[in-house]
């Protein structure tokens, strides 16, 4: 009951009389709080779990609890994969809370040595560093993933929609029901008055049959599954030899066309490989400078834990500087003892400006290795103390008559026998890169005793001329970087000779990154930083795992397919090579442009599959399976009227499954839903990024019980429903004759467990085999209870091995092993590509041109080389959108976190101070974007630390499904939590290419990898 | 000291860290200082606290050092967290993690009042600030929890005080303490104001607990 007026009460303040604006405003709260909660101090209790051991300070004695266990896992929170230890209340089974686990590189700075006895492990928990342990650490993403486990809106049946698609009405069924209508096909929905015969994966896995006989190109019908199996989780492997080797279709999808892609492709261009897709990190450990573009390496990038932490350690002691080149200053940029580290904000998608004039000024000032740089073999690159060697001094025809155009001279280009490579003697005698040395800078043309004559460059020249299309003050005028800020970091590259490496990641996502991304890496090359100490690393890479191993051959199997034809993605074919170009050119017409753009040097092109999807081209699935992947949601611009139409229209693609633990955006779209273990429930062994210089392969396994039910297979999973299929349709690869071991044998696979633990026995004796586990370890981790249901799948001497991996959660090297001299231990063995002779004879589809063979300063175009200025200008689109990762999400998850959304529910939109004053903005203003395809709204963030003209969003936020909203299953409502709908989904924001007639969202000019950044936009006060 | 009273301290106090100090707020930020200063006692700690406030001239420039640019070498994490687990080292104060459990607690009884600090009127950076334990945010919620004593009956007030005592015990005390010995030598606009914050503190744990 109130005893007095709140306006009375207000006015008799000592604040009273002053202006309205004065004081805190409280009396806006007033109304929100009448009762208060009755005072309780268990209601807010907090560390009050008990302790998983208590360690004797003096003598480091550890006692362990026997009412809690502790398990090592892999953390999927953000997908970098740190390693963490999972704390179990026993009695309940359910997990308490989770920790870094120390043995894992990523995870604890240094790790602790490999056969650490993991009761001394325990050591680690303490605070107490004079006990010679360092700390396991996860980030705040990694803390709050338990959540999952648990959260209410879990799927945990499989469902049947029981409404038209998307309707948000579903029925439970039988796992066999599922299986038996997924595989069978027939009217399955013709309870709800749904007539269609839909077409199951048996009728579909046809191997021989091309699915469309007049474009035989493009594959059998096999081809009409397409499966979107998300991020390499340490299960992929399981869902890719299901479906390229058994099922045989070839439309298997990871993430990397929208999550990082661009700077993937500029990799395989610059390492010249594009069967294992390498890529490069810093090796942040040991790197004196290291210049990171588009990542903010305290808190986003992979592998960030490792990031973050060795180049904090590094600035704190003095030993390494950096500089980081964002829109926006984010985590990790510190000036706490390194007064030239710091941030340097750029214009969003002019990247390849900076590189450039970097380029430029470096190959001006000849602050080049240029010793590296004359080494043409290996062989005399080591010669001379260097680890890798280029071909900047190889020769390129530049004659644009020659048949061999813009391809490597040869030396039968010049009337030798030979076809070796052509480098110039420092007297322009042309001879044969074996000599070991090169001329670096030569144009001009080459004439024979026989009088051939030649035009031709050194690939150093070509580069040159390219860095010297603009000015360095242009560059500097595209890039909003100052000319003086360009010189300086190029002189800091330059200035510690080998020790210095450049990293990039999502941020190159945006059109016309590629030559940007290829930039940044070639300046690498310039130095002769690549497989040195300090330099640039490929990682230590992983034990042999999923590949064939000491112990068993996971990777073949009697009766496997090899899966033929056309992805529907447009990637690793060129176009000419298509029945649109085959057509076309029979028809005498100009096979340019094709229909939608093909990307040959691209791999993993989920996004560019689901576009396909929706244009019916090259082909339309006639069955989906989105395992664990979301790419309405995540792929930019995709959530539009004509992906929604298509998905939502059986008549099109007649059979939509997904295998998720939530209702994801995607998933609410499909005809089925099989619920998949949460990570901590699941088996694994996931491929490592870069950046870890020593050799390690992960574990993970199922520390809890799965909560999915049972099911002849296992307990249900993508795993299970796999083994279920494959049963059904006595397909290859599974039952009796699955997996071969090395001594000829071959051994069943009937669940899951068969297939994972021999591959983590391949782990365990890959080189010299790790120690027997000990009884005490067996005990400390409760390994018997996890795998007493499974000692047939192993020989006794592979599971006490297999257990000690399990024990540490994996297998890793330790630091000690990384370098050799001043090398690194593992090092990419072939040669740097700063001239792709592959590039240059890759035509782009839509317009029939070659692309260049080097990195140059290409403007933002849309697929067709058009300028998007031209269309899309400045002057009606004055902002340009950047993505971000927020520290407490990631991905497009955790908004299944309580914890998460409890510390931040909404994403702000960030904006200069100077941009807000411009348009007279203040922080927490409503604000509407607008992009040529969408317009969202939201509360206006005015900061420091944003470039001008730049907008930034961070992504994971305004989820429209994912629980938030509410659905019905069997009637009975679930989800509609609204705190995960909070704030502004980025990607549905993104940009349509204007110079293509079909739904295609902007992609990169080269590879296609999704446009996410410099999206143009304006903005309104609403 | 009456509830209207004690409510309109911690909101001056407050108001001291969660506004920019521009020349309009100060001058409306003395005129309240005044009006406290008549009420107090001239023999009081809190009276020679106001008056040396009173003195003592500030920019906002001081208040970006200070508060939000880590580099100016004026930096103070204005956190409960940072301070109770910072120590006096040889090299000076060296502040504790953010969000600590201090943190964590103040946040969840906030979420019991439904208390949320980012709808009061103050600097706009401050509403992206996400931890709950900066000492602005605790004084404003003691005023809150000061000025709903006047609104309420005498049942509810018993349970309101509850939650007072015990916030100035587990929180605001241990915070205010702690931050005299690790804010020695900064602005002394600030210094002044934080030595009137321990003073109040004087007077409310007296209230609570003597």
């Amino acid at each position: 009951m109130l005893k007095i007026s709140r306006r009375r009460f207000i006015q008799s303040t000592v604040f009273a009389g002053l202006a309205g604006s004065f004081g805190l405003g409280l009396d806006k709260v007033f109304a929100q709080v009448i009762n208060p909660p009755r005072f309780d101090k268990a209601t807010f209790a907090y560390g009050s779990q008990s302790p998983e051991a208590t360690i004797n300070a003096k003598t480091g004695e550890v006692s362990l609890n026997p009412d809690i266990l502790i398990r090592h896992s892999v953390c999927l929170g953000c997908y970098t994969g740190c390693g963490n230890r999972v704390k179990i209340d026993k009695a309940s089974g359910k997990i308490m809370r989770a920790f870094g686990n120390p043995y894992h590189p990523i995870s604890a700075e240094p790790h602790l040595q490999y056969d650490t006895p993991v009761k001394t492990s325990y050591l680690a928990f303490s605070p107490d560093h004079s006990l010679g342990v360092s700390h396991g650490t996860l980030c705040a993403r990694g803390n709050s993933t338990i959540q999952g486990v648990y959260d209410p809106y879990r799927i945990l049946m499989p469902l049947k929609r029981a409404g038209k698609r998307g309707s948000g009405k579903w029925r439970p069924i039988s796992f066999d029901q599922l299986v038996t209508e997924t595989v069978e096909g027939g009217q399955v929905f013709a309870e709800i008055g749904e007539e269609h015969i839909v077409e199951g994966l048996r009728a579909i896995r046809d191997t021989k049959t091309p699915l469309d006989s007049s474009q035989p190109e493009l594959g059998p019908k096999a081809n009409l599954l397409a499966w979107f199996g998300g991020r390499n989780d340490g299960r992929t492997q399981f869902g890719q030899r299901f479906v390229l080797k058994s099922f045989g279709s070839i439309n298997y999808f990871g993430h990397t066309g929208t999550c990082g892609g661009t700077r993937r492709y500029a990799y395989c261009t610059f390492l010249g490989d594009w069967q294992k897709n390498p890529h490069m990190k810093p090796d942040y450990r040991s790197a004196k400078y290291v210049l990171t573009m588009g990542t903010a390496p305290g808190q986003a990038g992979n592998p960030m834990q490792l990031m973050a932490r060795q180049s904090a350690n590094g600035v704190a002691d003095g030993r390494l500087k950096m500089t980081v080149v964002d829109p926006l200053l984010g985590g990790g940029v510190s000036k706490s003892k390194g007064q030239e580290s710091g941030w340097l904000g750029i214009k969003p998608g002019t990247d390849g400006a900076f590189v450039m004039a970097l380029i430029q000024e470096i190959l001006r000032t000849e602050r080049f290795n240029a010793t590296y740089l004359s080494c043409t073999t290996s062989d005399a690159a080591k010669m001379k103390g260097f680890a890798s060697h280029t071909n900047g001094a190889y020769l390129v025809i530049t004659d644009p008559k020659h048949r061999h155009y813009r391809k490597i001279l040869r030396g039968q280009d010049l009337g030798l026998e030979h076809d070796e490579m052509m480098v110039l003697t420092t007297d322009h005698e042309p001879v044969s890169y074996k000599t070991g040395q090169g001329e670096l800078f030569f144009k001009g043309t080459l004439t024979t005793n026989q009088g051939i004559s030649v035009e031709v460059a050194t690939a150093l020249s070509l580069l040159k001329e390219r860095a010297d299309q603009y000015t360095l003050a242009e560059y500097s005028e595209i890039c909003g970087i100052a000319v003086e800020k360009i010189q300086q970091v190029a002189q800091e590259f330059t200035s510690y000779g080998t020790e210095a490496g450049t990293d990039h990641h999502g941020g190159f996502m945006a059109p016309s990154a590629f030559y940007g991304s290829y930039g940044l890496i070639v300046l690498n090359a310039l130095i002769g930083s690549v497989n040195m100490k300090g330099g640039m690393t490929m990682s230590g890479g992983a034990y042999k795992s999923f590949a064939p191993g000491p112990r068993y051959d996971v990777t073949e199997f009697p009766g496997m397919v090899k899966p033929q034809g056309i992805k529907i993605s447009r990637e690793k074919t060129p176009y000419e090579k298509t029945p649109e170009y085959r057509m076309k050119k029979s028809r005498g017409e100009n096979p340019y442009p094709a229909t939608l753009p093909w990307y040959p040097l691209s791999f993993e092109g989920d996004s560019q599959a689901l576009v396909s999807m929706v244009a019916g081209y090259p082909y339309r699935p006639k069955a989906v399976m989105f395992w664990m992947q979301n790419p309405l949601y995540t792929v930019p611009g995709a959530y539009q009227a004509e992906t929604i139409a298509v998905l939502k229209d059986p008549s099109k693609i007649p059979l939509m499954i997904s295998c998720d633990v939530v209702m994801s955006e995607t998933t609410s779209l499909c005809d089925y839903i099989i619920p998949d273990t949460h990570f901590y429930e699941s088996w694994g062994a996931p491929a490592m990024w870069g950046a870890v210089t020593t050799k390690f392969t992960a574990s993970r396994w199922p520390v809890v019980e799965p909560l999915t039910p049972q099911t002849p297979y296992g307990f249900m999973s993508i795993e299970a429903y796999i083994l279920a299929v494959a049963d059904q349709m006595k397909l290859p690869g599974y039952g009796e004759k699955a997996i071969p071991d090395v001594k000829g044998h071959i051994h069943s696979m009937k669940q899951r467990e068969d297939y994972y633990l021999k591959v983590l026995a391949n782990v365990a004796f890959d080189g010299k085999p790790v120690p027997d586990v000990t009884a005490e370890e067996v005990e400390i981790m409760d390994l018997n209870q996890v795998l007493e249901p499974y000692k047939d799948s192993l020989t006794e001497e592979e599971w006490r091995k297999v257990a000690y991996v399990l024990a540490r959660g994996g297998r890793f090297e330790h630091y000690d092993q990384a370098y050799v001299n001043n090398h690194l231990k593992y090092a990419y063995p072939g040669i740097l590509q700063i001239y792709s002779e592959v590039l240059a004879t890759t035509r782009n589809s839509q317009t029939g041109y070659y692309y260049e063979g080097l990195p140059y300063y290409l403007p933002p175009v849309f697929a067709d080389g058009s300028l998007i200025e031209e269309t899309l200008s400045e002057q009606e689109w004055p902002f340009r959108l950047v993505s971000q990762k927020a520290k407490y999400r990631s991905t497009s998850m955790l908004v299944n976190s309580p914890v998460l959304t409890g510390i931040q529910e909404e994403n702000p939109i960030d904006m200069n101070q100077e941009d807000a004053k411009r348009l007279g903005l203040r922080s927490g203003d409503r604000v509407k974007i607008v992009t040529p395809l969408k317009e969202a709204q939201g509360i206006l963030r005015v900061r420091q630390g944003i470039s001008l003209g730049t907008l930034g969003i961070q992504h994971s936020f305004g989820h429209w499904e994912y629980g938030s909203s509410s659905y019905e299953i069997a009637g009975k409502k679930e989800g509609g939590d609204t705190k995960r709908s909070g704030g502004i989904a980025y990607n549905p924001l993104g940009v349509q290419d204007q110079s293509i007639e079909r739904f295609y969202p902007l992609a990169d000019f080269v590879a296609g990898g999704a446009a996410r950044n410099a999206v143009r936009a304006k903005v309104v006060k609403v | 000291m009456n509830q209207q009273a004690r409510a309109d301290w911690y909101q001056f106090l407050s108001l001291g860290f969660l506004r920019e100090p521009s020349a309009d707020f100060l001058a409306q930020y003395k005129q309240v200082l005044h009006k406290l200063l008549k009420c107090c006692s001239p023999i009081s700690g809190l009276y020679d606290s106001l008056v040396k406030l009173d003195e003592c001239t500030v920019t906002a420039q001081d208040y970006y050092d200070m508060f939000f640019v880590p580099q100016s070498g004026a930096y103070v994490p204005l956190f409960e967290s940072a301070v109770v687990n910072g120590q006096l080292t040889k090299t000076g104060f060296q502040f504790g993690l953010l969000q600590d459990r201090q943190g964590a607690e103040v946040n969840k009884i906030y979420q019991l009042f439904r208390f949320n600090p980012h709808e009061l009127q103050i600097y706009s950076p401050l509403k992206f600030n996400p931890f709950s334990d900066h000492l602005g945010f605790e004084l404003a919620f003691m005023s809150f929890l000061a000025y709903q004593e006047q609104l309420l009956d005498d049942g509810a007030n018993l349970e309101l005080r509850k939650w007072q005592s015990y916030f100035i015990k587990e929180h605001l005390g241990p915070f205010s303490s702690q931050l005299q010995t690790a804010l020695t030598g900064k602005p002394p606009f600030y210094e002044a104001l934080i030595q009137l914050v321990e003073q109040f503190m004087k007077v409310e744990r007296g209230r609570f607990y003597e």
